[in-house]
């Protein structure tokens, strides 16, 4: 890994260096923030270690600079300087700091914070790699546009909502919102294992096809099963796991593969199940045109209880404008024209009561052979 | 090493801490001693010109790299006079900011001696 050692004292700049180099990084120096700046332009460097006094541009300056530029990975950058109190290791982590270094410091507890950083950074090349796994799964149905990136947005928005309730701020913590963020693009990736004629076909499914499509549900799950029983450890693995297995449960324990019901349905599937119904009617796909937002919404009350697990369409209706937003900002990405919606002011429950619900939206209505 | 060479050298540097700091590799413990001898003997030339010409903000930050380096060097007396630089520097007084220069050098030619007279500074056993 690149490091780049921003020192402006040539000897504290060569023990940095000559130690990262015994810790096996590739390392660049520079004496002042601004010569810093120019060298982390190039995209090089996803860790760096600065001194925070310099000439030119101080090392909390360079964090903020480097913090307000957009970039394609994530840098790491540590602070170093002499411990004065309190309030310059807030200062500096403040200004974007990932991690503060008081000298002199022993290259022990450089090396341990640097496996720290190590361990960061491989995070985002695993939050990478997992969606670049889903979106493999999505394109070969591209016809359902951005649907990945609508639906982790969505799952968030309402697992956020659902951790400022008492009765789920227990089992919502931050770290369930990041991974429910991370893995539900994964829920179809059961996917692969449709034929082509099937996953893309333009028009309904016979009861036969349906069932061979169904069975992306445990496809998926049994894939993830897998993966989780070699490394029990990885929290993101077992959630994966659920939300491809049981995003097609309902409430009442009317859906697939297993029928489970109720809270016996993992709280990440029941969430996912939502903002992905959701998803699909609101978008246009090759069997059917889009919904509007009003007419989806009145789907999904109609479905509380149902399909939906009513606290979760308590969230929904509760962050709707939200999802609304993320929708069009998508949509905008992609440059689908806008849903018709009023919702922000609307009569809502009026509004809910002139449409009925259909089950099943997602995929087209099974026919009989 | 003798035991009085040691003595006279352990005055001036931590070298248990040096070594360590070092990653237990005795030519980077040399290499950084050398480095810092040669480099402070510059700095203090600049702090000189930089209090001549009545600049205490230039000689705080000067102050303060010089004591980063030591700090490094784990020279403890040297690190100790460039914080005391350091902070008469910051509160803007001159005569303050004279006597703590005074008091860095006197450990600058305290420190050289005692690195001259020791031939193998950090061949330590």
């Amino acid at each position: 890994m690149r490091a780049l050692v921003v020192e402006d004292d040539c000897v504290s700049s060569h023990f940095l260096a000559d130690s990262l180099t015994c810790f096996g990084f590739d390392v660049t120096t520079a004496s002042n923030g601004r010569e810093a700046l120019e060298l982390v332009r190039t995209g090089e460097f996803r860790v760096v270690i600065s001194d925070w006094e310099m000439p030119e541009m101080c090392g909390d300056e360079l964090c903020r600079q480097i913090r307000s530029r957009k970039w394609s990975s994530y840098i790491y950058i540590m602070l170093v300087t002499y411990f004065d109190g309190i309030d310059r290791v807030v200062e500096g982590l403040r200004a974007g700091a990932d991690d503060f270094l008081s000298k002199p410091y022993h290259p022990d507890e450089l090396r341990s914070r640097l496996r720290v950083a190590e361990r960061i950074l491989a995070l985002e090349s695993r939050d990478v790699l997992l969606f670049a796994m889903a979106k493999l799964t999505e394109s070969r149905d591209v016809d359902t546009g951005m649907h990945l990136d609508r639906m982790r947005e969505y799952c968030r928005m309402l697992a956020v909502e659902l951790s400022t309730w008492d009765k789920y701020r227990n089992e919502i913590d931050g770290e369930f919102i990041q991974l429910l963020y991370l893995t539900s693009p994964l829920h179809d990736i059961g996917k692969v294992g449709i034929p082509d004629a099937i996953l893309l076909k333009p028009g309904p499914l016979t009861r036969e096809e349906f069932e061979i499509m169904k069975r992306h549900t445990t496809i998926g799950g049994e894939t993830l099963r897998a993966v989780t029983l070699a490394h029990p450890e990885a929290r993101y693995l077992s959630m994966a796991r659920d939300i491809a297995l049981t995003h097609h449960e309902r409430f009442d324990g009317s859906g697939y593969p297993l029928g489970m019901s109720g809270t016996d349905i993992p709280l990440c599937g029941r969430i996912t199940a939502l903002a992905d119904v959701y998803d699909a009617l609101t978008t246009r796909r090759v069997y059917k045109d889009k919904m509007s937002h009003e007419e989806a919404r009145a789907v999904i009350m109609a479905g509380s209880g149902s399909h939906f697990d009513p606290d979760i369409v308590q969230a929904f209706l509760r962050r709707e404008a939200d999802m609304i937003s993320v929708g069009r900002t998508l949509d905008k990405a992609l440059g689908v024209p806008p849903l018709d919606v009023a919702v922000a002011n609307a009569d809502l429950p009026g509004a809910a009561r002139a449409f009925s619900y259909s089950p099943l939206p997602i995929y087209p209505t099974p026919t009989a052979t | 090493m003798s035991q009085t060479k040691a003595e006279r050298l352990s005055s001036v540097v931590d070298y248990d801490q040096l070594v360590s700091r070092c990653l237990n590799k005795l030519d980077f413990a040399e290499r950084m001693l050398t480095l810092f001898q040669s480099h402070c003997g510059e700095e203090l030339a600049v702090l000189e010109r930089a209090l001549a010409e009545d600049n205490l903000e230039s000689v705080r930050l000067i102050a303060h790299r010089l004591g980063g380096a030591a700090a490094n060097a784990a020279a403890f007396g040297l690190q100790s006079c460039a914080g005391h630089l350091r902070l008469a520097a910051s509160s803007g007084s001159r005569e303050q900011t004279e006597k703590s220069l005074v008091e860095l050098q006197q450990e600058w030619r305290r420190f050289n001696a005692a690195i001259a007279e020791e031939s193998h500074p950090v061949e330590l056993t």
